[in-house]
């Protein structure tokens, strides 16, 4: 997926910014920690479809489900909960796969934005 | 948890980020402490923490929402288990509720808020549930025989003994005495230190019920019994049930009503008005009047049987008048109390303010002493109270004469002193109005037994 494809944010902090009761520090350690999530969250899920172990697939998406949706990230939305619920009895390893760079790169570029959105914000 | 302790919450999330999201949120109010675990496990290792409520998610790596709840439930059946889901399945969340889960909360955009509110009033039935535990000790030391009744008069003794017998026993108990004796004061007592005392105890005051309404407050109704009967209602004596009911002013009930309150009695069953079922009824009555009983159902005015059936064992309350030291042992212990719940020192009481609370004679008996001294506390400077903060005012104006038991000098003396206050000190113009010697009244000044003001 073109980043160049996502001039703007694709996320909404609005949540996030309630929650945080205007602290800029909490928001700068959600958006480490998501950035940190994302890339362990992709890893593990390349990890798993080389083992083809669905289950783990299942595991790992619903675990991010709940921060995705949080930070209202809608072009996954659909991908995840599909990922969530696969059918391990059907060989759908090419789709997983598929589907699995199409969120990350999605959450690449999420980071990416947070990251900048974070440092601007601490400016 | 106690008052001041922080009130302790389990977050159980493996997804980190939103763990974060929900543990920042809660802990914004300073007397949260919030932990986050990630596992069922932990959840469980950690339960020696005594968290005072857990939040889990309902899909963990190591356990379902479920089994943990189960778990944690066999290990603490109190504990509030608030479960926390991606899960939108009606029947998922109806299987929790039915296992226990104080609350199910779907994750959404609104999560962090029904979260904070759902902690929030498990927080508050916490504190209640604790008040409710300390104020039953209190309400239970507070009606021990020796701290709710005061006094060490041979009077008041004999009826310790009594209420003592009561108490051991279930007998029904007909207490009388003037007013303010403290009938309700014994009633509760008997109550609190019987077997029943962890049931409900119910007063109902019959002179203070309209007698049309009476009978469906002792006895309640069905819906559509009579006009304005929207829905069912029990009555004091199922209200009472296990436990005892206090039957007021029983001498003010009509002989209709007695006639129904004696079957009560009679079958230990109830039927409500404007129905038909039988309820089961196993309930001490106690009942008290300031009236005598006996010279009730001589006049007609009280049923014979219904006598019998009430009198049970019989109490009479002693007036204040006849329990002599007693008086200022209670008075002593108005004034603690007085302090106490106004926060002063206790102010104390000299000696001519004891004397001049001996020599009245106290219609209004220990309700009309307290009454007293209240106002004495307050009426004195605070370190201690005098004679002249000392007034009666007896409900009968008339009774002043009668009720102070003064020789004619001390009368005398009071009437001397009231016109030379009336005349500013003018001892000329008062021998005048009084018809009396100017010699007497310097006398009586002479020798201090009255003063100018």
């Amino acid at each position: 997926m073109n980043h160049e494809t996502h001039p703007e944010p694709c996320f909404d902090l609005t949540l996030m910014q309630q929650a945080s009761n205007g602290n800029p520090a909490f928001m700068q350690r959600m958006i480490n920690l998501f950035c940190v999530q994302a890339t362990e969250t992709i890893a593990a899920w390349h990890t798993a479809i080389a083992g083809n172990d669905y289950d783990a697939i299942r595991k790992i998406a619903h675990k991010i489900k709940p921060t995705l949706d949080a930070l209202c990230i809608a072009e996954v939305h659909n991908d995840i909960r599909w990922l969530e619920t696969i059918d391990s009895r059907i060989n759908l390893r090419h789709d997983v796969l598929v589907v699995v760079n199409r969120v990350g790169h999605v959450l690449t570029h999420v980071a990416e934005q947070l990251q900048s959105t974070g440092q601007s914000a601490t400016n | 948890m106690n008052a001041k302790s922080p009130f302790k919450i389990f977050i159980v999330e493996d997804d980190p980020w939103y763990g974060q999201l929900l543990k920042y949120h809660l802990s914004l109010n300073p007397d949260y402490e919030v932990s986050l675990l990630t596992t069922g496990k932990d959840c469980l290792d950690q339960l020696s923490q005594k968290p005072d409520v857990v939040c889990i998610d309902y899909n963990l790596p190591d356990t379902t929402g479920d089994k943990l709840l189960t778990n944690l439930k066999s290990v603490c059946a109190t504990l509030p288990v608030v479960v926390i889901s991606g899960q939108e399945e009606i029947a998922v969340a109806l299987n929790l509720l039915k296992l226990g889960a104080a609350e199910y909360i779907v994750k959404d955009e609104h999560t962090k808020d029904m979260l904070w509110n759902t902690v929030r009033q498990l927080r508050e039935n916490a504190t209640l549930r604790r008040e409710l535990t300390e104020l039953t000790a209190l309400v239970e030391t507070k009606f021990s025989f020796e701290k709710n009744i005061i006094g060490e008069s041979p009077a008041l003794k004999k009826t310790f003994a009594l209420m003592q017998k009561a108490a051991s026993t279930l007998i029904n108990v007909s207490i009388t005495g003037e007013t303010g004796t403290g009938k309700e004061v014994v009633a509760k007592s008997i109550h609190f230190n019987s077997d029943r005392k962890k049931k409900p105890f119910v007063t109902v005051n019959m002179a203070a019920i309209p007698a049309d309404l009476l009978e469906s407050e002792l006895f309640g109704h069905e819906r559509g019994a009579f006009t304005g009967a929207v829905a069912q209602r029990i009555g004091k004596f199922e209200e009472a049930n296990g436990g005892t009911i206090f039957l007021d002013e029983v001498a003010d009930l009509d002989l209709n009503l007695q006639a129904k309150l004696l079957r009560v009695l009679q079958e230990r069953e109830v039927v409500r008005v404007g129905g038909n079922q039988r309820v089961k009824l196993d309930v001490r009555v106690i009942t008290a009047t300031h009236k005598h009983l006996g010279e009730q159902v001589k006049q007609k005015q009280f049923r014979e049987d219904l006598y019998y059936r009430v009198l049970g064992l019989p109490i009479e309350l002693p007036p204040l008048r006849e329990r002599g030291q007693d008086i200022l042992l209670l008075a002593q212990h108005f004034v603690n109390e007085f302090a106490a719940i106004n926060k002063i020192k206790s102010p104390q009481l000299r000696p001519e303010a004891k004397e001049k609370l001996m020599h009245y004679n106290y219609p209004g008996n220990v309700r009309e002493l307290k009454a007293v001294v209240d106002l004495a506390c307050v009426m004195g400077n605070g370190a201690e109270v005098t004679a002249h903060d000392i007034c009666f005012s007896p409900a009968q104006a008339d009774q002043e004469f009668t009720v102070l038991e003064k020789t004619m000098q001390q009368y005398s003396c009071d009437i001397i002193a009231f016109y030379l206050k009336k005349y500013n000190n003018n001892v000329v113009l008062v021998a005048n109005k009084l018809d009396i010697g100017k010699s007497t009244i310097y006398n009586l000044l002479k020798r201090n037994e009255i003063s100018l003001s």
